[in-house]
């Protein structure tokens, strides 16, 4: 495990630090403070992998560009392989920025799992994907069944053994957005956050620390059981309404990354997946509710 | 030509799936998935072989025979399969 102190120091180091952020292996480099500080808030439960020169599947470095912008306006550049692919944001915004290129890496070069744009926790060994767009409450769901026993996989991407078909986790801190943030930290007191990033390109954004519990278990895998579609509806009385199959497998494929280069392996991945899954859409304001009603489903499944 | 008389058969990168009673087809040769309608599930399953629409329609007759206007049907499917990429023009 990092302490923050050697984090702290490593990140700033030249090479940088080597962190394992299961499947992965994330090469990490930065001289900026702020970015430095949450990264070493939210991440000091991470394993750290010896630089010995050992493999690392992303090389990243989160640093000021060059020129006159260092000291007017300082902005962040995301760097991997050494190229930025992306524009520069505020320095105020290194972390999210981190995160955010961290997303892209995952889902534009691991072309060796399906992945589908969703949240994913587990309970009893049973794994529940959450997919959604932007905005329809994933996150927020996925904060807030992981404050109450439910284990995260990711809030981010499902990603899926495409030999097995089992869920492999992405245990990553739970990205959070405008009132979801007052949300959860209102749900669940234990809950840490990193600082709060405004004016970003999708509001105010924060990040929860992913529980300990979760990042132990970063390589137990799980089967799905169960795929649910939520959306928050503010005011809305809790609706779960079972949907079929093929309707989940053409909405999920709508929401993969990377299903369409995968042909026939990836196909017949998703098929597996949802033809051992119960599929539903959920209509929610409550989570309260809606945890207590996924609690029953584990443990009825866990009964069955 | 007529059209009618077009040679039609399932791309070979044409898949099938069942999940419980219903079809997903996903052609890996356009990326498009869809759920299919029996009488499309039985147009795919028919065009493993090549045979033109007249045929196809009148091979479909005998199990839906009840269907108004089948060949308006077949036609319209096969249209949309060949658009789509699950089947070619042999």
């Amino acid at each position: 495990m990092g302490s923050q102190s050697n984090l702290f120091n490593n990140l700033s180091a030249e090479k940088g630090l080597v962190l394992e952020i299961a499947p992965f292996t994330v090469r990490v480099q930065s001289s900026i403070t702020s970015f430095i500080k949450t990264f070493s808030q939210l991440y000091s439960c991470y394993p750290l992998k010896a630089d010995d020169g050992f493999f690392s599947d992303f090389h990243i470095q989160i640093e000021k560009p060059l020129g006159l912008r260092r000291w007017l306006k300082p902005q962040v550049k995301f760097y991997f392989d050494g190229v930025a692919p992306f524009t520069p944001l505020p320095i105020s915004q290194a972390f999210p920025s981190f995160e955010w290129g961290l997303n892209w890496c995952v889902a534009n070069h691991s072309y060796q799992y399906l992945i589908i744009h969703a949240a994913v926790v587990e309970k009893n060994g049973f794994a529940m994907i959450l997919p959604g767009n932007p905005g329809a409450g994933k996150s927020t769901l996925c904060a807030a069944l992981v404050t109450r026993g439910w284990r995260l996989l990711s809030d981010e991407m499902a990603i899926i053994d495409l030999k097995t078909n089992e869920l492999i986790p992405l245990v990553r801190p739970v990205s959070l957005k405008n009132e979801s943030i007052d949300i959860i930290k209102g749900f669940s007191s234990d809950a840490f956050f990193g600082d709060r990033f405004l004016d970003t390109s999708k509001g105010v954004v924060a990040h929860m620390k992913a529980p300990m519990e979760s990042v132990l278990s970063a390589k137990l895998r799980a089967k799905a059981a169960w795929v649910i579609f939520p959306q928050y509806v503010s005011g809305a009385s809790t609706s779960f309404i079972e949907i079929n199959k093929s309707k989940t497998v053409i909405e999920l494929a709508k929401n993969s990354f990377n299903y369409n280069a995968l042909g026939k392996k990836g196909f017949d991945s998703l098929c597996d997946v949802v033809q051992n899954s119960a599929c539903f859409e959920l209509k929610y304001s409550c989570l309260e509710n809606v945890i207590s009603m996924f609690d029953d489903l584990a443990d009825n499944k866990l009964n069955a | 030509m007529c059209v009618n008389e077009r040679v039609l058969q399932l791309n070979i990168e044409t898949i099938v799936n069942k999940l419980e009673d219903e079809y997903v087809a996903y052609s890996v040769l356009s990326n498009e998935m869809v759920v299919l309608h029996p009488i499309t599930k039985a147009i795919l399953d028919l065009l493993i072989r090549p045979m033109n629409i007249s045929q196809l329609t009148n091979k479909l007759a005998t199990e839906f025979k009840n269907e108004l206007e089948l060949d308006v049907f077949v036609y319209n499917a096969v249209q949309e399969l060949l658009i789509r990429g699950f089947v070619s023009e042999g």
